[in-house]
């Protein structure tokens, strides 16, 4: 286990009555990529400025690279490099003005570096940024919070907008390229196909609270999709986590958690089933959707479906 | 047809109905200031009820006006609503209706609620008489409209339609509030400059064709009708003038409302376009010197305007003390401080204006900034250059007036009013400044400001009256008053406060 870039312990954060994070618990191994995912409205944004001591939290505990960013803010955003969702920058300054006016914000501060990301990531220095095109924007964004070299990179939905080449683009060489210089990489999404390739471990944030936290591989072992007849649904373990049913005809399709555990089960049993493999997507989905309903409700509706079919 | 314009009315109603408010509360508070404050001397009632009205007609629909113009740029609704099944003019003359019922309405409430004592009888009363003769002496009663209330009326909404279309027009389709405005501004000053201009020149080489040409003319001008309807002569003529400059003016905005093209910044289209410089300069000394930089960058059009405008109002005012023309320089020294104090509040709001909003307020605020230092020299940095633009070419034209050999220029009193003036600056561009990091709205905030000004002098007129402070008590409420209205923009600034 190594160090850990961040730490969220049992936070919480509520904007009035509204809870947007609820004893959100995980944890970012210094090094690692990890994705950081969720549905519009799910909490990551808020978490993200928790991170960056632009927001208090309520409650919990929240350490960015060693540092509680509400006590030392600018010591965090000194070492760690942010590229917000949708970055707005100043429109009427160029982009040679904006990278030599954010320069003695930071200490670590490296100009030719800064220059060399300019001309890797096409961004025309002589421009102003109000006529920048959406992609130029986040290629100055990312010049802006990599050229310091921060330890930590906290990237909210920087592709959102791009088109899909250039989030391809975007996913394949910027996060491998940071990857490969051994940061910590922060990555906020909803697209959870963009960040399957890159991400060594992923966290799902649905509602406020962290449903799922696991290195990218386990998860795909860990969570599949199992099809059975309906007469052998009764047959599933109560104690099996199901994430997600549907009945397809005859058959029951169902996703579960510990997937290994249910097909020694089933195959003991003798009960006749087809596993399939789940993408990213496929899981999140199943986490996101199927948590609205409670544990024992699943076990009976498995039952009327098996019943009805 | 009719719900489009039902949605149109209703939208803009939700819009403006909050401006409104504001706009009431400013109207009923400056009248019960003016009749609290002069309730021993009616003339002064009256009096200030007049100059009041000439202020609001100006200021607010300044505001009103450059959000008219640029808020649906500035909040980047515009492609939505050129995106609707209905022609731009729609939504343009929507907005034009309800902006003016926002601005004409606390003035009918204002006048009516003044209106109530006349109709138990208050008229008849001598010195009510007497007040209302003494102004309608000092400021004719247009048309000859023999009735006070309905004179002051007319000449105040006739003003703020005027002004309404002009801003409008001028500032239509900017990209956002304060380009609008500024647009709008410098259009209204370029050509009472030029009207300035001529009728100098008309006067001192003696055109009176000229001069009654000017006299109808001006009608089309920004605020001309106000000034027409006072004239006896050529009343027709000043009439129709208005009628169509400022139907061109209503057309222009209507017509070109909408009608612009948002650049596309999605998909990059620009990127194929290869950029072969790149140069770099150096970084910038410090982030004291690198904030400095960017406020200065900031202020710099309304900077260079005021100084434009300073120096032409000075020479105007110099050249007028030249041809002993006492009704010109009076008039041109009022307009030359009512916009020397709209510039100050302009750039007291503009200066947490687009730093506020959310996309940017994120952006400066995430980086590793000292929020002390930013705070501390974007508020110097904006001062020092608002001292510079206004006060010294006023030092120099002092300087100049007494080298030219008017030495009965009272050196004390210079110096007196250039203290209070100094004050008079700091604090408003303070409270401006404060209002905006607390209502994050510009019209609110100038509303909000100039509402804490007006209660301010009040109180300290009240305090001196009755218990005769000293100079060093009145230095010393100044000083406090500035601290903790700096302090309050502060805390409010640090702590992200603020209407959102």
């Amino acid at each position: 286990m190594g160090v850990h870039a961040i730490e969220f312990q049992v936070v919480d954060k509520s904007f009035r009555k509204n809870k947007v994070l609820q004893g959100t618990t995980f944890q970012v191994e210094t090094g690692r990529t990890f994705a950081f995912l969720g549905r519009n409205g799910a909490g990551k944004t808020t978490a993200i400025r928790m991170m960056l001591g632009l927001l208090n939290r309520d409650d919990g505990m929240i350490r960015v690279l060693g540092l509680d960013p509400q006590v030392d803010p600018i010591g965090v955003r000194s070492r760690v490099g942010y590229l917000a969702e949708d970055q707005t920058m100043y429109g009427w300054m160029r982009c040679e003005e904006i990278l030599r006016f954010m320069a003695p914000f930071y200490a670590t501060w490296d100009h030719d570096l800064a220059l060399q990301y300019a001309r890797d990531f096409e961004v025309p220095l002589q421009t102003k940024i109000k006529h920048l095109s959406k992609g130029q924007n986040v290629r100055l964004g990312l010049v802006l919070a990599l050229a310091h070299r921060p330890e930590l990179v906290i990237l909210d939905d920087p592709a959102l907008g791009l088109d899909p080449i250039m989030r391809k683009q975007f996913n394949r060489d910027l996060i491998t390229h940071l990857q490969g210089e051994g940061r910590t990489v922060f990555y906020s999404s909803h697209l959870l196909y963009e960040v399957e390739p890159v991400a060594d471990e992923v966290a799902i944030l649905d509602q406020g609270r962290i449903v799922r936290q696991s290195e990218t591989e386990n998860l795909r072992n860990d969570v599949k999709q199992i099809v059975l007849s309906s007469d052998a649904a009764v047959a599933v373990d109560e104690t099996t986590s199901v994430l997600q049913r549907r009945a397809e005809g005859s058959e029951l399709a169902i996703v579960v958690e510990k997937a290994q555990d249910m097909i020694e089960s089933l195959r003991n049993e003798g009960v006749e089933h087809r596993v399939v493999d789940l993408n990213l997507d496929e899981i999140f989905e199943a986490y996101v959707t199927g948590t609205n309903n409670a544990e024992p409700h699943k076990k009976a509706e498995m039952q009327r479906i098996a019943g009805e079919a | 047809m009719q719900s489009v314009w039902l949605s149109l009315l209703w939208k803009e109603w939700r819009e403006h109905r909050m401006k409104l408010a504001a706009l009431s509360g400013v109207a009923f508070l400056t009248l019960f200031l003016i009749c609290f404050t002069f309730r021993n001397n009616i003339i002064d009632v009256f009096a200030f009820m007049t100059t009041s009205l000439g202020c609001y007609v100006f200021m607010t629909t300044f505001f009103v006006a450059m959000n008219v113009a640029g808020g649906e740029s500035s909040r980047k609704t515009m492609p939505f609503l050129q995106s609707l099944p209905v022609p731009m003019w729609q939504p343009a003359a929507a907005k034009l209706l309800l902006a003016s019922l926002t601005l004409i309405l606390p003035l009918l409430l204002v006048m009516a609620f003044v209106y109530l004592p006349f109709l138990l009888g208050a008229e008849s009363s001598e010195s009510v008489r007497n007040a209302i003769d003494w102004d309608q002496g000092r400021w004719p009663q247009p048309w000859g409209i023999d009735d006070w209330f309905t004179a002051r009326l007319v000449g105040s909404v006739l003003g703020i339609l005027s002004f309404l279309l002009w801003l409008t027009a001028a500032g239509v389709n900017r990209s956002d509030e304060i380009r609008a405005g500024a647009v709008g501004f410098l259009t209204v000053t370029a050509v009472w400059l030029c009207f300035a201009g001529l009728w100098y020149i008309a006067e001192k080489k003696e055109l009176p064709t000229i001069e009654t040409f000017l006299k109808v003319a001006i009608s089309a001008a920004p605020g001309g009708p106000g000034y027409s309807v006072w004239t006896k002569s050529n009343t027709l003529a000043c009439l129709l003038i208005a009628l169509v400059g400022h139907a061109g003016a209503g057309a222009w905005f209507l017509g070109r409302f909408g009608q612009v093209k948002f650049k596309s910044n999605r998909g990059g289209a620009r990127d194929s376009v290869v950029q072969v410089d790149y140069t770099l300069g150096p970084p910038r000394h410090s982030q004291s010197s690198a904030i400095a930089w960017k406020q200065l960058r900031e202020t710099g059009p309304l900077a260079a305007f005021a100084l434009a405008a300073t120096l032409a109002f000075t020479a105007i005012v110099l050249l007028a003390d030249e041809t002993k023309n006492v009704n010109f320089k009076r008039v041109f020294i009022q307009i030359g401080t009512g916009m020397s104090f709209f510039v100050v509040l302009v750039a007291g709001i503009g200066l947490y204006l687009d730093e506020l909003k959310p996309g940017l307020n994120n952006f400066w605020r995430s980086r590793p900034n000292d929020l002390r230092l930013w705070f501390g020299v974007k508020y110097v940095a904006g001062l020092l250059v608002l001292i510079a633009v206004l006060g010294v070419p006023l030092f120099m034209a002092g300087l100049f007036y007494w080298s030219e050999g008017h030495h009965d220029l009272d050196w004390n009193e210079f110096w007196n009013g250039a203290h209070v003036a100094t004050w008079v600056l700091t604090i408003t561009y303070s409270i401006g400044m404060t209002a905006q990091c607390l209502t994050r709205q510009p019209l609110y905030a100038a509303a909000l400001t100039v509402s804490i000004l007006m209660i301010g002098a009040y109180l300290l007129a009240k305090f001196n009256d009755n218990l005769q402070l000293s100079t060093a008590t009145n230095v010393t409420i100044m000083i406090v008053s500035l601290v903790v209205v700096i302090a309050l923009a502060w805390q409010t600034v640090k702590h992200d406060w603020g209407w959102k």
